[in-house]
């Protein structure tokens, strides 16, 4: 085989791989990609047999073939490489040469026959257009409560479902690690889409590729679930994820039906504070302790290893005084990816969750459990 | 090669190391003054000698062998089960007569202490060795036990000098005289040297304490990580590990094991022995304000082969009532139908302060909160009737059953009064003599 590509294209088409293509595998081959020639452009394949990408590119094609190079060797290669068009060949006993001007590369590869079948064959799968940002804006307000416990596989990931409401139609994904609950909800309009009625579980790994297949290509994406996997598509890429198959818990059951004491207040100023506090924190003590009465909320955080802390802030609050304990590290999480300014706190009494959502609209919520701090 | 010098001054720091001769056995000896002399060992109700009197090793018996083969040794032996509360009581009392010489005491075991003296000369108006003798001395003349004693610079040195001549030994090794005494001392007799060091040690050629002292400091610092750094500097007469007097307060983890006899197959007897063990393993806990993150339980088997089983919770407790679900899954892991079993044990680890309690969302937190309660109200109990006095019904078999000594009961068992625990009757002086 034998082409040449253009350095810019060639480099961000291998870096695309690179997190997905194992460091540490028992089949050597894993650790390469696969370059395979079309007619008028090249085809890169990573996998790691859980998440599979196959990403086409603008090349001039000279003589058809395939090979399996390492993904980072290649990427090094081409980085280091000065030059604007690179010419890619590979002879019979997969050896692979890279030539750019005066450089030369060699290095060998292996056969493209023992490379793992990534797409065998999608023209079943039925795709449905979504819009990539709010994708990415479900995925960015829910990614962060996922646990990072790799014993409760189906905590390691993130809870993607649809529903009607109405003749309208939402998606939604949830995200737990057991102590907080994250719920995002995108509302896809109406008309014909996606039905993930018993939802499905797509792990971190996983998450972390669509995103970034998201940021590359605004607009719209295609999506389809097909038995064990999700398959996202855009013009030149195809990106496939194993889903996780474990029963996800019925997170609709820790959805407080009563309304705790609500109390209102801004992100920035609430972020700050809570950025102050968390500096006492640490991995064995990570508590802030919340005393609210009208018009005013007193943090305070205290570490026998560090030190305390204590700061106050207005809030708009009108119930009685009360004193609850939290993880700091999980309001602030919650409360970063909230959009608009405006944030409303439901504090549950008696051990019961609290629940963080913005004052308008009903797209996210995060319901996080308290801390007991005797 | 004597000649070397690592110290030029004799008593930069004024260490001593007090270690109990055959601690159990003497103990015994005391209480049972018709038994001095006589081959003695404890440890019957595990099956296996736990201390022998030094009588039992002159008859060939060492720590740690089954009791059929020291029986096979030495007919007349006599056995005794352990009574661990006695010998607890007699090393309070060893800690206590050190501390009247010097309030920096480190109680290193239950017969081990290191005792830090510089500077008491003075107030003592007596030189270092007068001192460390008249600690002897007391120790015993009022409990009757024999100590080792061993007088240096450092730590390890001062432990090199008590297990320098024992039993009755006092040992002086001053900073002038310290090659002398190392120059015949195996390296792996040094305090902290194990096996593997000391085969490391065996490859670049050094056999005896003293050619290890003698390496350059370059050469230890390149070889060795920090701990053979400390030790080397230990055994040069510089005094890097200090004293502790203040009692443990935090540990890194908790573990519980206790051997029964007869071994046993029956899983519900086994099941509650292991039970028993976290229970225990989670009051101790529970005094420090701690809770595990992880749990692991182990079986022994009657090979000696142990098998465990490791896991993470989903959050910290120190609970019984909590964790006994968990626990049983992971025993019936474990178990198997065809083996016999000589031991059980628990080990709580990563264990971080109970202060904090972060609840899921899953589960209820009512219900914790009221075992929480419910746990509260036990250890009360437990101060007033003796531990264990609220326990789990799965471990209650080992109430029914017996907690599997073999033998007869201990003197301190038998002198219970009705309604007493071990426990309780500790403050009482009990010399048992027969008439």
């Amino acid at each position: 085989m034998d082409f040449t590509i253009k350095r810019g294209i060639f480099l961000e088409g291998i870096q695309k791989t690179l997190g997905i293509v194992e460091r540490k595998t028992t089949m050597p081959i894993l650790n390469n990609i696969l370059i395979k020639t079309e007619k008028d452009g090249i085809r890169i394949i990573a996998t790691d047999r859980e998440i599979g990408l196959v990403a086409d590119y603008g090349a001039d094609v000279k003589t058809l073939g395939e090979v399996t190079v390492s993904a980072r060797k290649m990427y090094e290669m081409i980085r280091e490489i000065q030059g604007d068009m690179i010419h890619f060949e590979a002879n019979e006993q997969c050896r692979v040469t890279v030539t750019c001007q005066k450089v030369v590369y060699r290095i060998p590869g292996l056969p493209a026959d023992d490379f793992p079948h990534v797409l065998d064959d999608y023209g079943d799968v039925m795709f449905y257009p979504v819009s990539g940002q709010l994708l990415g804006d479900l995925i960015h307000k829910t990614f962060f409560a996922m646990s990072g416990d790799e014993m409760r596989k189906n905590l390691n990931g993130v809870f993607f479902e649809t529903f009607g409401e109405g003749s309208r139609h939402v998606m939604r994904m949830v995200a737990t690690d057991g102590h907080r609950l994250a719920l995002a909800n995108m509302d896809a309009g109406e008309g014909e889409h996606l039905r993930l009625e018993k939802g499905i579980i797509i792990p971190r790994k996983g998450l972390n590729e669509i995103r970034k297949l998201i940021d590359d290509a605004p607009g719209n994406v295609s999506i389809g679930v097909r038995k064990g996997m999700c398959i996202i598509r855009t013009d030149s890429t195809v990106l496939r994820v194993s889903l996780v198959d474990a029963e996800y818990p019925d997170y609709k059951r820790v959805i407080p039906v009563e309304k705790g004491s609500t109390v209102e207040f801004g992100k920035d100023a609430v972020l700050r504070a809570l950025r102050r506090m968390s500096v006492m924190a640490s991995e064995r003590y990570s508590g802030v302790i919340i005393s609210l009465a009208p018009g005013s909320m007193v943090l305070e955080s205290t570490n026998p290893d560090v030190g305390e802390a204590k700061d106050e802030i207005e809030v708009a609050y009108q119930d009685r005084e009360l004193t609850v304990g939290y993880n700091v590290r999980y309001l602030i999480d919650a409360i970063e990816v909230v959009e608009g300014e405006k944030i409303t706190f439901e504090i549950g009494l008696g051990m019961r969750p609290g629940v963080i959502r913005p004052v308008e609209g009903n797209r996210y919520m995060c319901i996080i459990m308290p801390l007991k701090i005797q | 090669m004597s000649d070397i010098l690592f110290s030029l001054h004799s008593w930069p720091r004024a260490i001593l190391h007090i270690d109990g001769d055959a601690f159990f056995t003497s103990c015994e000896e005391v209480i049972h003054p018709e038994l001095r002399g006589k081959p003695l060992i404890t440890g019957g109700e595990r099956g296996i000698v736990a201390c022998a009197s030094y009588a039992a090793k002159k008859r060939g018996i060492k720590r740690g062998v089954p009791l059929h083969q020291a029986k096979a040794l030495c007919p007349d032996l006599i056995v005794l089960p352990s009574d661990y509360e006695t010998y607890s009581l007699f090393s309070r009392r060893m800690f206590s007569i050190v501390r009247r010489f010097t309030p920096q005491v480190e109680e290193y075991s239950i017969d081990e202490a290191f005792a830090d003296l510089t500077g008491m000369r003075r107030s003592l108006h007596a030189s270092y060795e007068a001192i460390s003798l008249r600690v002897k001395g007391e120790i015993e003349q009022e409990l009757g036990i024999g100590v080792s004693v061993g007088l240096s610079l450092t730590k390890v040195l001062a432990k090199v000098a008590s297990k320098h001549r024992k039993p009755d030994g006092f040992t002086v090794i001053s900073g002038r005289a310290i090659a002398r005494y190392l120059q015949n001392l195996p390296v792996e007799k040094i305090w902290g040297i194990g096996h593997a060091t000391a085969n490391y040690l065996e490859k670049m050629g050094i056999r005896t304490a003293l050619e290890f002292a003698r390496l350059p400091e370059k050469k230890v610092k390149e070889r060795f990580t920090k701990p053979g750094v400390e030790i080397w500097r230990e055994l040069r007469g510089e005094s890097v590990y200090p004293v502790i007097p203040e009692e443990k307060s935090t540990y890194a983890s908790i573990s519980k094991m206790k051997t029964f006899s007869p071994p046993t197959a029956d899983r519900g007897y086994l099941f509650a022995h292991l039970l028993r063990n976290l229970e225990s393993a989670c009051i101790k806990a529970r005094r420090y304000t701690l809770a595990p993150r992880r749990i692991i339980p182990l079986l022994k088997k009657n090979s000696f082969d142990t098998v465990g089983r490791e896991a993470k919770l989903s959050r910290p407790s120190v609970y019984p009532l909590e964790l006994s679900p968990l626990l049983k899954e992971l025993f019936d892991q474990l178990y198997d139908v065809r083996e016999l079993y000589r031991a059980t044990g628990i080990i709580l680890l990563d264990l971080v302060p109970d202060t904090h309690i972060q609840y899921s969302l899953f589960e209820n937190p009512v219900r914790a909160e009221k075992i929480r309660h419910l746990y509260e109200a036990a250890d009360t109990l437990s101060r007033k009737y003796g531990k264990h006095t609220l326990h789990l019904g799965g471990s209650h078999l080992i109430e029914v059953l017996g907690k599997g000594k073999r033998g007869d009961p201990t003197v301190r068992e038998q002198t219970c009064l009705y309604g007493e625990t071990g426990r309780k009757h500790l403050g009482l002086p009990i010399f048992h003599v027969k008439v």
